[in-house]
């Protein structure tokens, strides 16, 4: 049938894509897991220590059998992969369920004969096809891997529970909102909300029974290799039916292309923008909002996890080694482990630093720097506002990490200074104004080659320092990364030399891009 | 430098010329811009119009030649120039998360000030709503708010390449009377088009290029001589008549009971002519431009051949 199709040429690549992740993820896991703990007493000795450490059960599930290799798979990776398989099921049903709306093509799909509900219902099998994907893919890697049969069919049921379940959630939410923005938020707070409660339920001794208010402590419940059970399957399959039902009937009870709550009413600016200053703050304020969450989010759980890391690498000096090979120094100390994960904020920050100059390229071949220009603005003063707001920005997300990593460490019970953790996300700041520095220079110089430097820079950097410093490279490959020139702080003091230069790379070349940028045409398309 | 003001023409280009790499897009244009005047701005696509427009406005530099604008360098004085003129691109591309009235204000302040009575008389006008999303509006809205901000300002020079595309028909109208008054209140305009219905319908003079070079600069006069009409007539019934000799018509040819003709001026003759028939269809169009400039300019080597 044509609408059939018509959304399964919408999905079926996402479907795919994470289909096929889904198998690597668990082949792969399969093979590390045999590799690393070969005979039954390493595999007893890696359970042992794991099941000490409460943040990884928080963070990935309560540990079950992890001597063994089903066990094993299914905790480390069965609850990170429903929550992702989830995630794409709530965005593509959203896209096709309200995007559709939005951009109006869903009324000439109704203009046929179908009723909204049949679209509807048509849509949200295709979706539940791409979770049968999924399962086929994830079950097909597990027994491949030499996995039981019957388990891993079972584990491809577990990782699908998720697409099924917030699939539906979503097809509700589309019918409460206007907007698929809004729809995939509310479904994914639903989604997030989930994950807390089970990590919750995990994570601590005796609120474990919150596990059952939650879908995802469900799908932990299934246990496909350890101890089996239907009741938790039957448990999605009943909630998720309820959820379509009620996304049917709700959709029979309200018109193509609004909400049934209503359209969101126009917040109205505290400013009003009259500058390019003001216009850049506005154009940026949604992705640092963006990025703060995801770096707070991400710092949180580092540092939660410090205090069972740092018992972890004492428990495994093999890995212990490994650390200390490519960063340098130890990380079986609370400080040893924060250092090593600022240096993975110095890699964030200075992608988000070349993103500002990414997006000003956006402005410009979208042709509104053309605007703003001719308007009156010139050029110096348009790309100087730009850097302004991206300075304040990434002091603004490096004080987030801070803060993340430190109430992550203090909720867990490692004690980390607030100023400690200050002290390192700052030390890092240098290296991500020298990366945004050349994303200027390339702005301004090379404006068709500035998303490739902008991202390209730091990411080689990134991988110079952690490839060769595992492969024992020259020292010199090594020095021309500027990660390499991070003091682990704060293990170790700050490297103020590395820095001032660091800085002093970064002011030279905004200065000959913005040089540069006066004297160009400017370039749209 | 209001003295070099007086004495600037709005615009004056002397041997402007821009390569890209290889490509001459545009090849010595000398064209100078009187004060007051509505100046079109006249070519088929690809012409060269929106690359002199780019040098006029600062954002390319010429490779060869120059442009002034009120007497300023177009490139090195930039800022002087723009105090000065307010712009209307083809494409006006909004800033999809601010609202259109959000827009205006900043593009008026921006601007250093603007007309405020003058906007919310525009809006009404153009029958523009302010209170939308950028990525809401339509290509037509869009273009809308690009108006609005460019006639608020009241610019000495306002700058418009192709402006009304995806407006409609009853916007035009309003488009054309804006011009109107700006003419009247003593602003000048540079209407860049590739219509010659437009160009015809407002402007004083009109510049025509081709492939980067000018070919001729005229009054209205010389272009409607220009504008000739494409007409096909399907008769009812076999013996066809003999058009030829009607006032204005050129360009005869048949087939079977169908006959397409060139028409200059008034199709009053022609209409006298096709009474005593009985005809089945009649289609009158206007050429395009690149059609104009094969039939006046000929082929001229670098033409692209007829599409049809």
């Amino acid at each position: 049938m044509n609408l059939t199709r018509f959304a399964w040429r919408q999905v079926w690549r996402g479907a795919l894509i994470w289909a096929a992740v889904a198998a690597i993820v668990v082949a792969s896991g399969i093979a590390a897991f045999e590799s690393a703990y070969p005979t039954a007493a390493s595999r007893e000795a890696f359970a042992r220590s794991i099941a000490r450490l409460p943040a990884f059960q928080a963070l990935y599930g309560r540990t079950i059998g992890v001597d063994t290799v089903g066990g094993f798979v299914t905790w480390r990776y069965g609850d990170l992969m429903t929550v992702v398989v989830g995630l794409w099921a709530l965005l593509a049903a959203t896209r096709i369920l309200r995007g559709d709306e939005e951009t109006g093509r869903a009324e000439s799909l109704l203009g046929g004969a179908a009723s909204p509900r049949r679209v509807l219902l048509t849509e949200l099998c295709v979706v539940g096809a791409g979770c049968g994907l999924v399962f086929l893919a994830v079950a097909l890697a597990a027994g491949v891997g030499g996995l039981p049969l019957g388990g891993s069919l079972l584990f491809g049921s577990l990782v699908a529970t998720g697409g099924v379940v917030f699939g539906a959630v979503a097809a509700v939410t589309s019918q409460l909102v206007d907007t698929r923005r809004r729809a995939a938020g509310w479904a994914g707070a639903v989604l997030g909300a989930s994950y807390l409660l089970r990590a919750l339920a995990d994570g601590s001794s005796d609120l474990h029974w919150l596990g059952w208010l939650t879908p995802l402590g469900w799908a932990e419940r299934i246990e496909p290799f350890t101890g089996p059970s239907l009741v938790p399957i039957a448990a999605v399959a009943a909630l998720s039916a309820v959820l379509v039902g009620a996304a049917a009937f709700l959709r029979e009870r309200r018109d193509t292309g609004a909400g049934l709550l209503g359209a969101r009413q126009h917040r109205r600016r505290v400013r009003p923008i009259r500058s390019t200053l003001a216009l850049d703050w506005s154009l940026s304020t949604g992705a640092l909002v963006a990025w703060s969450s995801g770096v707070a989010i991400a710092m949180f759980v580092m540092g939660y996890l410090t205090r069972d890391i740092v018992r972890f690498a004492h428990d495994n000096p093999a890995i212990e080694d490994q650390i200390t090979k490519i960063y340098g120094y130890s990380m079986n100390s609370a400080v040893g482990f924060l250092s090593l994960a600022f240096g993975v904020v110095a890699l964030v920050l200075a992608v988000f630093a070349g993103a500002q100059m990414v997006s000003a390229r956006e402005e410009e071949a979208a042709g509104r720097t053309d605007t703003v220009v001719v308007a009156g603005t010139s050029r110096a003063r348009w790309l100087v506002a730009r850097i302004a707001v991206a300075l304040v920005a990434i002091a603004a997300l490096a004080l987030v990490a801070a803060l993340g990593a430190w109430a992550g460490a203090n909720v867990s019970g490692a004690s980390v200074g607030f100023v400690d953790a200050v002290e390192a996300s700052f030390n890092v700041v240098p290296a991500a104004l020298l990366f945004g520095g050349l994303a200027v220079l390339a702005f301004g110089a090379l404006p068709r080659a500035t998303t490739y430097v902008a991202f390209g820079a730091a990411a080689v950097a990134y991988l110079i320092q952690v490839v060769a410093g595992l492969s024992g490279a020259p020292g010199w490959l090594i020095d021309l990364s500027p990660f390499s020139h991070l003091a682990p702080v704060p293990a170790t003091p700050v490297n103020t030399g590395a820095m001032l230069v660091m800085l002093a790379v970064a002011l030279a070349a905004s200065a000959l891009g913005l040089a540069a940028f006066r004297r160009r045409d400017l370039a749209s398309g | 430098m209001s003295g070099r003001e007086q004495s600037g023409k709005p615009i004056e280009t002397a041997g402007l010329t821009k390569r890209f790499g290889s490509l001459t897009a545009l090849d010595g244009l000398t064209i100078a811009v009187e004060r007051g005047e509505i100046y079109g701005f006249l070519g088929p696509n690809g012409a060269g119009k929106t690359t002199t427009i780019r040098a006029v406005l600062g954002l390319a530099k010429p490779t060869a030649g120059s442009a002034r604008v009120f007497g300023f360098d177009a490139w090195s004085e930039r800022q002087d120039a723009h105090r000065h003129l307010a712009f209307v691109p083809g494409e006006f591309a909004p800033w999809p998360t601010l609202r259109g009235h959000e827009m205006l204000d900043l593009l008026g302040h921006v601007h250093g000030g603007y007309d405020a009575a003058l906007r919310v008389r525009l809006c009404d006008r153009f029958e523009f709503d302010p209170t939308k999303k950028g990525r809401e509006y339509s290509k037509g809205n869009r273009q809308k708010i690009a108006l609005i901000a460019a006639f608020m300002v009241r610019p000495d020079l306002l700058v418009l390449d192709e402006p009304t595309s995806g407006l409609d028909p009853l916007m035009e109208i309003e488009f054309r009377r804006c011009v109107e008054e700006a003419r009247e209140q003593g602003q000048t305009v540079f209407l860049s088009s590739h219509l010659l219905s437009e160009v015809e319908a407002v402007c004083d003079r009109v510049a025509i290029l081709r492939s980067g070079r000018l070919v001729e600069v005229g009054t209205l006069e010389d272009l409607r001589e220009l504008n000739s009409q494409e007409v096909e007539i399907e008769f009812a019934a076999a013996p066809v008549p003999d058009l030829s000799t009607v006032a204005g018509v050129q360009d005869v040819e048949q087939e079977g009971n169908r006959v397409t003709l060139r028409l200059r001026g008034s199709p009053n003759e022609l209409v006298r002519a096709l009474a005593a028939h009985d005809v089945r269809d009649l289609d009158i169009r206007e050429p395009s431009l690149e059609e104009l400039f094969l039939t006046y300019y000929g082929s001229d080597g670098a033409a692209p051949p007829r599409s049809t």
